[in-house]
């Protein structure tokens, strides 16, 4: 860096620059012996490059380091050591922001101070010239990351065994096995390609008679024909849909459970937005205008289908919390990484340390989430038909009478416990204030004690008394000595009753003041009851609330009574909320009204919308993440890195719609790879990055860079249709691959991950359970609707993504089942094995009704003889023919099994007996849960498992059902 | 169906066919260990390096690949005398002033204000005196425990956050105030794994969802929660751990059945590690069955011992948490909660000290006793601790209010130093000052007795290396011995 540059930045930066470039060879000596070795020994640890560690964002192990200093500005003022930071943090008193930090116990003599001190009169001469390095993402290598890179088509390339490929996607694999001399796997038998289509895009076993169907066709279109029929299927939705919901981290509720709320912690209407997610996935909506709905369906004037606003429930159905930063972080979250794999919100506290994401690009983000809310009311996007919606309608209105006869009964009381009290309770509020003398505390601590206080109408009684000086006033100027002044009711602007009653008085003491002002509110007594209920009858009309001002304003203290038609349950709940703790938890049924609309027939489905804030503003920079000290405003605009380094700041309101139209443009390098790479990662177990959520820097390399260029192409060439990308790949040879091993290709790439073979992977929770279900021919293939429970008796017979998801409160057999953590996005699941997962294969209820129903179905049922039986069970549970091992096998087993009946018999016996208590156990806490506040959905549609010992043949289904290859697909 | 039904069914006996169908026990090691040692895998040969940072999909794959599951047991950082913690966890935030920290000066100016606080003081309504050969000051309500200070360690400089129930709670069993991150007892499993495989890892006795959570670890990582109480039915103890429609007998039939079928498939298709873990986890938990279930079972404790804990629910649990780190299971937590004591302090706190310093002290010496107190960590605390302030809500006897500045918890076996007060709350014991502890330098501490480095303990997750003391901690190497 030359001297003008230099000295132009140390301006900028506000250091003093003392002709400090020529360093003198006594002065480099100088800072050699005294003080490198000090800074090294006693600061680099958390302050340097070299260490990696950039504490309060702020180096010293360069010249540029020091003299640019960190968050609080420079560390050395040159020439001025007693304003230097680095001196004067080393000499501070304060132990909380000594240096270096107490903890480290490293404490610096005397004479390295004094070394120091001189260092900075001598203009802190420094030989560490070099870059003001940070660890920080913000360099020219970090912006030249590939997938920053704008997607370009490539060519295919060429391939030496030149007929093996289907399609120009598998000259990108082969050329790469070919180049490790290794040979792809040969093409697997059309069972297994069926079974895997299936499983692939709707997430079910294919039915007897799809298999029949492709095993006769002889065409050459015959897969492709499959495709097609399965990527029409509706449960296609239902299967990509769900991944999706991973991405979009979806949970039913809020994960907070905070104690002390009144509210409910579920989302009632959460499942609008799952079931919007399914359509469009059915309805192979272009993902560019997928994406645009999820982040500002609320701004397009061309939604064709009005249930479609439902989308934004992509922002609102995340984890909640008090603090709205937190809520804000949680979108920003799930936006960067679901669409663009960026972990932005990294550089919430920091520039990201990796990727070149500043914190002003976070913060421009915070602003756009800063400007959008949530409305008070959620708008209608489906009615019921009439007849279930007037039951609901009333049961409803039932709930809400309850609650607003509650609000005025609890309001009500407690103001009139206050005015009954009202002297006492002034004085040991205003007394008892956090500034008052040990005095005033004792006395405020007797009047409690006296009068018996309630603790929580105090509280409430402290926010009113800033409120109404225009009734406390008076007291507050007994209390400080100036009764003459401003008290005796002289003061203008007094309520007209309390002007009236304290006209021409002067109390002898506090206690007369304390009964003066008891009586002014015993005063309005007699008028309360009438107040109240003018108050709650629903009828609007304002020209309702009777008598003057003066007495209305006496009665809402401390609790304030709205009426009754201007109180959406929303708004009194948010009433409610402020209102002190104790008083907060006292029969509401806001928790069995969300009951209701998330069990009850006939309800309206609403829809999780946002709106912009009527005045937009940008955030400022919170230094270190703290939202109380602010750096610079960012204007409200997308990320650096992806408008080519200089951002337009967006215009119409809080910016939502342009941001979401930048995350959708073709131009965009990010959005398409995302997407094409998740949607190969779900169908060959692993993506081309195997860091679906994040493509940066950290990220390892695309095994197949060019291939997922290709995809990104295809899908954005062929206006964004996912079908089409999904029949792309499965037409490709290298998805029909067989799995069989190579032992010598397993040596030169154990992890497969240049797909000479296809994965074996292990089905997820939903597959697993749906497929259950799908053998038992008892599957609903009913689509969309209320979250259901699919995890306890009686549990329901629709299919798992209609599950209710707690965040807050996994269910333990979807976590033990890998179910993805709805805490924040993640888009790839992991299949861990564990003995709870064989437990519940072993020993659940549901297992065993899964192994009966199969030996009910008509075709078992109608089994012409044993052998046919087996074929039959056989073409159900694996959707293949048994092999001669395995029919004579299973002959075997249920041959000793029905001899062994009758010792069985006598085994099962006391476990059935116990089995059926447990089921009348599990019908009395399914009674008590109903009753209960915070009761969990539970759909009780279907039947309790009946407690009977299985057959031999039941038996031998169940085995099946445990066996590998039902969770396996190969 | 009628099971005399003459079908075409081929006539076997009994015997022969028992004969083809179990496996020998050369097939089938009783253990984990057996295998492992079995297939020449000592465990010498499990470091903890190839196991980290691998996704359980990989690590299931080392598994049958001869390697270790991802809940075999591994070699923490550095050799640790600690192999099993027990976090007894007093939710609701006990005093600190009335437990484990003396304060003279508060009792001396009690009922005055003192300088900076809100509120009148209020002097400890217990007595406190020295104990054991170290002399520490104990008080009157744990008179078990004081007997036993010179095998605890008491820290009566730590300190918190936020003292609010809930965000204190998440503080102290994830090391986070908001974001959900892995809980301790998922750290730990994760870091170390767990001895006995047909055991859950990690159990915890009641408490909340997210102190168990594993968050963004895989999920076998999670607490496995018991509702447990004496007069617990066992069947409930853990998640379909008892079947009710097939007799034992029959079901090792099946499964021996489903290993045949199994085995064919492999052989068909082809060696898949996932295969082999996966037959593996059912020989698990077929004997998880009998062996989890057993080990809630206290009855079969010797009567002298069960004697030692008492007759209550919580010595029950304590007795549990005992024998279960007895077959193996690593983190072991209980809650033993309810020590929010705004008011009526005096009665409410003794009672709550009462109910623990019995069992509690009765777990120290049982687990010496065993020779298991060197290789256990207990950790007694709660989220937070109280005001010395009144607190001022009416009461006529008085508690006291949510205090973060100042808490206290103690620490036994596992490696620590015992008999000594580690740090101190200035004189009223209003906020920690000399040698403070925040959480995260505990969290930090119980990582290194358990031998690892807390900063180099890391899971990565969507890009990050993640801590379970985040950016934050230091080890106190005076708690270790």
């Amino acid at each position: 860096m030359n001297k003008t540059a230099f000295l132009a930045l140390a301006g900028a930066l506000g250091t003093q620059a003392v002709g400090a470039d020529e360093i003198s060879k006594e002065q480099i000596e100088f800072f050699e012996k005294k003080i490198r070795p000090v800074l090294s020994e006693n600061c680099y640890k958390c302050h340097s490059v070299e260490q990696g560690k950039s504490r309060g964002n702020f180096t010293l192990d360069t010249r540029d380091g020091i003299r640019k200093g960190g968050e609080n500005g420079a560390a050395v003022v040159l020439g001025d050591p007693a304003k230097s930071p680095l001196i004067t943090s080393i000499k501070t008193e304060d132990e909380d922001a000594v240096m270096p930090p107490k903890k480290e116990n490293k404490k610096l003599t005397a004479q390295q101070i004094a070394d120091l001190e001189e260092w900075i009169r001598m203009g802190a001469p420094d030989p560490r010239i070099g870059p003001g390095k940070k660890l920080s993402g913000l360099t020219p290598e970090a912006r030249a990351h590939w997938a920053y890179q704008p997607v370009k088509k490539p060519e295919a390339p060429k391939v030496k065994n030149r007929g093996w490929a289907f399609t120009p996607l598998d000259n990108f694999i082969l050329a790469k096995i070919e180049e490790k001399g290794m040979a792809p796997s040969p093409i697997a038998d059309k069972e297994t390609i069926l079974r895997r289509a299936t499983y692939d895009l709707i997430g079910l076993p294919p039915e007897p008679k799809d298999i029949e169907d492709f095993l006769k066709d002889e065409s050459p279109y015959a897969f492709a024909k499959v495709i097609d029929r399965l990527l029409s299927s509706p449960h296609y939705g239902e299967r990509w849909g769900r991944y999706w919901l991973d991405t979009a981290r979806y949970s039913d509720t809020t994960g907070d459970r905070q104690n002390n709320r009144v509210e409910d912690y579920r989302y009632p209407y959460a499942w609008t937005y799952r079931d919007y997610v399914v359509r469009s996935f059915n309805e192979d909506k272009p993902y560019d205008r997928f994406v645009v709905e999820q982040i500002a369906a609320d701004q397009l004037t061309d939604l064709k289908d009005p249930r479609s606003i439902a989308a934004l429930g992509f922002l609102t159905v995340g984890q909640r919390s008090n603090n709205k930063n937190d809520i804000i972080d949680d979108r920003i979250d799930t936006v960067t990484k679901g669409f663009l794999a960026m972990t932005v919100s990294c550089a919430r506290c920091h520039d990201h340390k990796f990727d070149p994401i500043p914190t002003t690009d976070y913060y421009s983000l915070h602003g756009i989430f800063s400007s959008t809310e949530e409305p008070d009311e959620k708008p209608v996007i489906a009615q019921s038909d009439k007849a279930s919606a007037a039951e609901f309608g009333k049961q409803m209105a039932k709930l809400e009478l309850e609650n607003l006869n509650n609000y005025y009964s609890v309001a009500g009381k407690y103001n009139r416990m206050f005015r009954e009290n009202a002297g006492a309770y002034i004085a040991a509020a205003e007394l008892g204030g956090r500034m008052s003398s040990e005095k005033d505390q004792r006395l405020s601590s007797e009047l409690i004690g006296k009068y018996n206080l309630n603790q929580d109408i105090l509280r409430g009684l402290r926010g009113s008394l800033r409120r109404h000086p225009n009734i406390f006033g008076p007291f507050n100027a007994y209390l400080d000595g100036k009764w003459d002044e401003i008290g005796s009711g002289k003061k203008t602007g007094l309520n007209s009753i309390v002007g009236a009653a304290l006209l021409d008085i002067k109390p002898k003491d506090l206690g007369e003041l304390m009964e003066l002002y008891t009586r002014i509110f015993t005063s309005v007594n007699i008028k309360a009851a009438e107040f109240i209920r003018a108050n709650s009858e629903s009828a609007s009309a304002a020209d309702k609330i009777p008598t003057e001002a003066s007495v209305v304003e006496l009665l809402q203290i401390p609790l304030r009574i709205n009426p009754a038609h201007l109180l959406t349950m929303e708004k009194l709940e948010d009433e409610v909320q402020g209102w002190p703790l104790g008083l907060r938890n006292r029969g509401w049924v806001f928790a069995k009204i969300n009951d209701l609309k998330m069990t009850g027939k006939g309800g309206d489905a609403r829809a999780m919308v946002v709106m912009d804030s009527r005045r937009p503003k940008n955030s400022p920079v919170f230094i270190r993440g703290q939202a109380d000290t602010h750096g610079e405003e960012v204007p409200r605009r997308f990320l650096e890195v992806l408008s080519g380094g200089d951002p337009k700041p967006f215009k119409l309101g809080s910016g939502r719609l342009e941001l979401a139209r930048s995350i959708a443009d073709k131009k965009n390098p990010l959005t398409a790879r995302v997407i094409a790479n998740r949607v190969w990662m779900h169908h060959f177990g692993e993506g081309l990055v195997r860091t679906p959520d994040d493509l940066g820097t950290m990220a390892e390399k695309p095994t197949h860079p060019e291939l997922l260029d290709y995809l990104a192409d295809y899908l954005m060439e062929q206006g964004w249709s996912l079908k089409k990308l999904h029949k792309l790949i499965m037409l490709s040879k290298v998805y029909q691959e067989s799995s069989y091993t190579v032992a010598a290709h397993e040596q030169v790439d154990p992890g497969n991950r240049l797909l000479w073979r296809a994965n074996v992977r292990r089905l997820d929770f939903e597959s697993i359970r749906d497929s259950l279900l799908t053998f038992s021919g008892k599957l609903e293939p009913v689509l969309g609707g209320q979250p259901v429970n699919i995890t306890d008796e009686p549990y329901s017979f629709r299919r798992s993504v209609y599950g209710y998801v707690d965040r807050g409160n996994l269910p333990e057999l979807m976590a033990a089942f890998d179910f993805s953590n709805p805490q924040a996005p993640n888009s790839k699941r992991v299949a861990t094995i564990v003995p709870q997962q064989a437990l519940y294969l072993m020993n659940s209820a549901m297992a065993v009704d899964v192994a009966r129903s199969v030996m009910e179905r008509p075709e078992v049922v109608n089994s012409r003889d044993n052998l046919n039986k087996i074929f039959n069970i056989y073409r159900i549970v694996l959707q293949r023919a048994p092999r001669r091992e395995e029919i004579q096998m299973a002959l075997e087993f249920v041959g000793f099994e029905k001899r062994e009946e009758p010792q069985v018999l006598a085994a099962a016996k006391p476990m059935v007996e116990k089995g059926m208590k447990k089921v009348e156990e599990m019908k009395r806490q399914m009674e008590r849960e109903s009753n209960n506040r915070l009761a969990a959905v539970r759909n009780k549609e279907s039947q309790f498992v009946e407690r009977k010992p299985l057959t031999a043949w039941e038996t031998c289904v169940h085995a099946l059902l445990m066996s590998n290859e039902v969770v396996y697909v190969n | 169906m009628n099971p005399n039904a003459s079908e075409n069914l081929p006539e076997f006996s009994r015997e022969k066919y028992l004969l083809e169908h179990s496996f020998t026990p050369d097939m089938m090691p009783a253990t984990r260990r057996d295998f492992l040692l079995k297939t020449g895998m000592g465990f010498g040969a499990l470091s903890l390096g190839p196991l980290f940072g691998l996704n359980p999909y990989e690590a299931s794959a080392a598994t049958a690949a001869g390697l270790a599951t991802p809940l075999s047991p591994k070699a923490p950082h550095f050799k640790a005398k600690a192999k099993a913690v027990i976090h007894l966890f007093a939710s609701g935030a006990p005093s600190h002033v009335d437990t484990w920290d003396p304060k003279p000066a508060l009792t001396k100016y009690d009922n005055t204000s003192l300088p900076g606080l809100e509120g009148l003081a209020f002097g400890s309504p217990f007595k406190f005196q020295q104990s054991g050969k170290s002399g520490v000051e104990t008080s009157e309500v744990f008179p078990k425990l004081g007997e036993l200070i010179d095998d605890i360690a008491v820290v009566r400089s730590l300190w918190t956050d936020i003292p609010a129930h809930e965000v204190a709670a998440r503080m102290m069993h994830t090391g986070s105030l908001q974001l959900p991150k892995p809980s301790m007892g998922s750290w730990v499993v994760y870091g170390l794994g767990t001895e006995n495989q047909n055991m859950p890892g990690f159990i915890t006795i009641g408490g909340a969802p997210e102190w168990r959570q594993s968050a963004f670890l895989p999920g076998m990582y999670q607490g496995c929660n018991v509702n447990y109480s004496s007069k617990m039915d066992l069947d409930n103890v853990i998640m379909n751990i008892r079947n009710q429609f097939t007799p034992m007998e029959r079901q090792r039939r099946e499964l021996d059945y489903v290993k045949k079928l199994n085995q064919m498939h492999s052989a068909q298709l082809q060696k898949d590690a996932q295969f082999e873990a996966r037959i593996q986890s059912f020989e698990m938990a077929f004997k998880m069955q009998t062996e989890a279930t057993d080990a809630f079972d206290v009855t079969k404790e010797p009567q002298e011992v069960r004697d030692m804990y008492g007759t209550t629910e919580v010595a029950a649990k304590l007795l549990v948490a005992r024998r279960l780190v007895e077959r193996g299971v690593r983190f072991v937590q209980v809650e033993v909660g309810g020590w929010d004591h705004h008011g009526n302090l005096e009665t409410a706190l003794r009672g709550k000290a009462g109910e623990i310093d019995g069992p509690a002290a009765a777990l120290i010496k049982d687990l010496r006793q065993r020779g298991m107190l060197d290789s256990t960590l207990i950790i007694w605390g709660g989220e937070f601790g109280r005001t010395v302030t009144r607190d001022r809500n009416g009461n006529a006897s008085p508690g006291r209010d949510h205090n973060g500045r100042a808490m206290v918890a103690w620490m036994a076996g596992g490696g620590v130093k015992g008999g000594q007060a580690y740090g101190s709350t200035d004189e009223f014991g209003a906020r920690a000052v000399e040698n403070k502890v925040h959480i995260h330098d505990l969290h930090a501490t119980l990582m290194a007795l358990l031998g690892f480095d807390h900063t180099k303990f890391t899971y990565r997750y969507n890009g990050r290396d993640f801590r379970f003391t985040d950016n934050f901690g230091n080890v106190v190497k005076d708690l270790i011995a």
